[in-house]
């Protein structure tokens, strides 16, 4: 009797403990798939942080080629919300444009900072440099976004407009040019009897 | 407008011209919103015809002080209604599309047979038409075409105390065409309108007192919220008595001009009670160097109550004056009240009171005598009307009414110094007149 006793609590622990490893490897898996986002952002982080000089300056001349890309698109469409003379639009992408034509002017002293000291073989400088240029890359990247979501006065402007009227039950149904009728007796006016011998 | 309906509608016009009417309108005709039911529809017209037979008792027949002769009645009305597509039938989707029409019809046509149980007022037939024509109702330039003719046929009048009554046909129309420019939204319009009226008595008797009249008006409406609006109505009446002969005995009138002006607003209130609010001046000008003109203050208020749609209710006052065959003109103060009530979508009641105190110009004679023992004829007005009519179907009804009409007054026609003799000298009466009947109408 003790011996099967004995075997039914190993048969239980040995379920509970199966039970547990499944529980705890599927936590792990959700925890992992959370993390999937901002893994990848770390990993593109630690990619570049890995990079030799000479691909940090690559990456660098990509960056800033995309910035140039950048600036000539926002151009763009700022002179076509010129064109449309909406008024709002244009101060909206003036403003990004403004914004990424600073950016790019660092970006491009940085890559110049960044190519001395590849060529003076300053690894603690570039990479000083190289990470300013990532930021930059990603300011790029969020004024990107938001010459993107500039509106324009079509939102404003509603065009040729309608109104419709909706009469509600036991409103008044009054017409107010219509003045009511006043009663009348059905001879309104004394008219003379006919005088005699007349007739 | 399909080129078939065009057609029925210039059709309906030449009828609506060739045919009587008039706003003697017998009974039930009288409210034409009563009178028609589901319609005929025929392309972008309908048509509502109709036939009634009631019978009567008329208590005063030749509105006498004493010694009344009263009759039993007979009435057979037979009736069509013609217009485009109203309202109703808009509402409920019988329109195609959304456009505003670019006409608006309605015409009818009536005839009414009497037979008097007393001899003494013979069979007759009085009839109505009418047409009203509106181009381009809901555009910024409105114009109407209009025209109501009518032959009534009832004693208006005392008769003779023995022999054959007078004949007491009376033939009226007014005809007239109105332009209006209004706003989008009639938020403001304007409306410069004539009408020209004929007046036509059939008896030799009478026939000094037929006339034509002249009417010019202008309107003004300013509509604002709720559903009210400022209104000014301006109008010049030039009335000629064509067969007037100062000479000749038994002529009390003669040509005038008379001038009106109203100012006031008028609408709603809340959704249940309206109100109209006018204030006026008025004044007359009469041919004739021996009586007044007239020149007095206008009034005209009225409020309105309607507890729900079935439910109408309304109080006024009015203070204005008219034309008259004594006097030239009678300034009239009248109070009002009146109602109706819908039971059950099948029973309606009605009634409408008012009492008037009227006062003539100066009475004369064509002599310039007093006319009677009054100089300003006065007298004190009382109509009070019930009416109810039971719908079986939509298409049948049962209709009633009962009506007392007097007129209380001291004054007394004089002992003639011309030929003219009167024969009921008191001038005040008493009448109650009850009527029951059967209509069917569609």
């Amino acid at each position: 009797m003790a011996r099967r006793l004995r075997v039914l609590m190993i048969l239980v622990a040995g379920l509970a403990l199966v039970g547990t490893g499944f529980g705890f490897a599927g936590a792990q898996a959700e925890e992992t798939a959370d993390e999937d986002g901002s893994a990848d952002s770390e990993a593109g982080v630690r990619r570049l942080a890995n990079l030799n000089p000479a691909e940090q300056l690559a990456e660098g001349r990509r960056i800033q080629e995309g910035g140039d890309q950048l600036s000539r698109r926002v151009t763009a469409m700022l002179d076509e919300a010129r064109q449309d003379r909406d008024i709002i639009r244009v101060t909206c992408l003036n403003d990004k444009l403004t914004q990424i034509n600073a950016n790019l002017r660092t970006l491009t002293t940085r890559l110049d900072n960044l190519e001395a000291a590849v060529q003076s073989q300053d690894s603690d400088r570039g990479g000083h440099e190289f990470t300013v240029i990532t930021v930059l890359d990603q300011k790029l990247g969020l004024l990107e976004r938001e010459a993107g979501q500039c509106i324009g006065e079509d939102i404003f402007e509603t065009g040729a407009t309608t109104v419709t009227t909706e009469i509600e039950d036991g409103a008044p149904t009054i017409d107010p040019a219509v003045l009511p009728d006043v009663p009348r007796a059905p001879v309104e006016d004394f008219i003379p009897p006919a005088a005699s011998g007349t007739s | 407008m399909s080129r078939i309906a065009l057609l029925l509608a210039l059709g309906g016009v030449a009828l609506g011209a060739l045919l009587p009417s008039h706003v003697s309108a017998q009974g039930w005709l009288a409210d034409r919103s009563r009178a028609q039911g589901p319609g005929f529809r025929v392309g972008n017209l309908e048509i509502h015809p109709g036939l009634g037979i009631e019978a009567g008792y008329d208590s005063n027949l030749f509105y006498e002080d004493s010694n009344e002769d009263s009759s039993f009645l007979l009435r057979v009305t037979g009736h069509v209604l013609l217009s485009t597509l109203t309202q109703q039938r808009q509402d409920e989707g019988e329109t195609e599309g959304d456009a505003a029409p670019k006409l608006r019809f309605n015409a009818g046509a009536s005839a009414s047979y009497f037979y008097f149980g007393n001899n003494r007022a013979g069979d007759n037939v009085s009839v109505d038409g009418f047409f009203d024509l509106t181009f381009n109702p809901e555009g910024r330039f409105v114009f109407r075409l209009y025209d109501s003719l009518g032959r009534s046929i009832r004693p208006f009048a005392d008769a003779p105390p023995e022999g054959e009554a007078p004949r007491y046909g009376r033939v009226s129309n007014q005809a007239g065409a109105d332009l209006t420019l209004q706003s989008d939204g009639r938020t403001l319009s304007a409306t410069l309108g004539y009408r020209f009226d004929l007046d036509f008595f059939e008896d030799e008797s009478f026939d000094q007192l037929n006339s034509f009249n002249h009417l010019v008006s202008l309107a003004f409406n300013w509509r604002f919220f709720p559903n009210t609006a400022l209104v000014s109505r301006t109008e010049a009446s030039f009335q000629n008595y064509y067969n007037e002969s100062p000479t000749e005995p038994g002529a009390l009138v003669v040509d005038n001009r008379r001038v009106r002006h109203w100012l006031g607003v008028n609408g709603a209130i809340t959704d249940r009670i309206g109100f109209t609010a006018m204030v006026g001046s008025g004044a007359g000008f009469f041919e004739n160097d021996s009586t007044d003109d007239f020149d007095n203050v206008l009034v005209h208020t009225e409020l309105q109550y309607s507890p729900r749609r079935t439910v109408q209710l309304r109080l006024g006052y009015r203070r204005d004056f008219r034309s008259s065959f004594i006097g030239n003109f009678t300034r009239s103060n009248r109070i009002y009240l009146g109602g109706q009530v819908l039971v059950g979508s099948s029973f309606l009641l009605g009634a409408q009171t008012a009492v008037s105190f009227d006062q003539s110009g100066q009475a004369l004679d064509p002599d310039g005598d007093a006319l009677g023992n009054q100089i300003n004829r006065s007298d004190t007005r009382f109509f009070a009307n019930l009416f109810a009519e039971y719908r079986f179907t939509d298409w049948l009804a049962l209709n009633a009414s009962f009506g007392y009409t007097a007129d209380f007054t001291d004054f007394v026609f004089n002992d003639p110094s011309t030929e003219l003799t009167y024969p009921d000298a008191p001038a005040g009466f008493n009448k109650i007149e009850a009527w029951l009947g059967l209509r069917v109408f569609y």
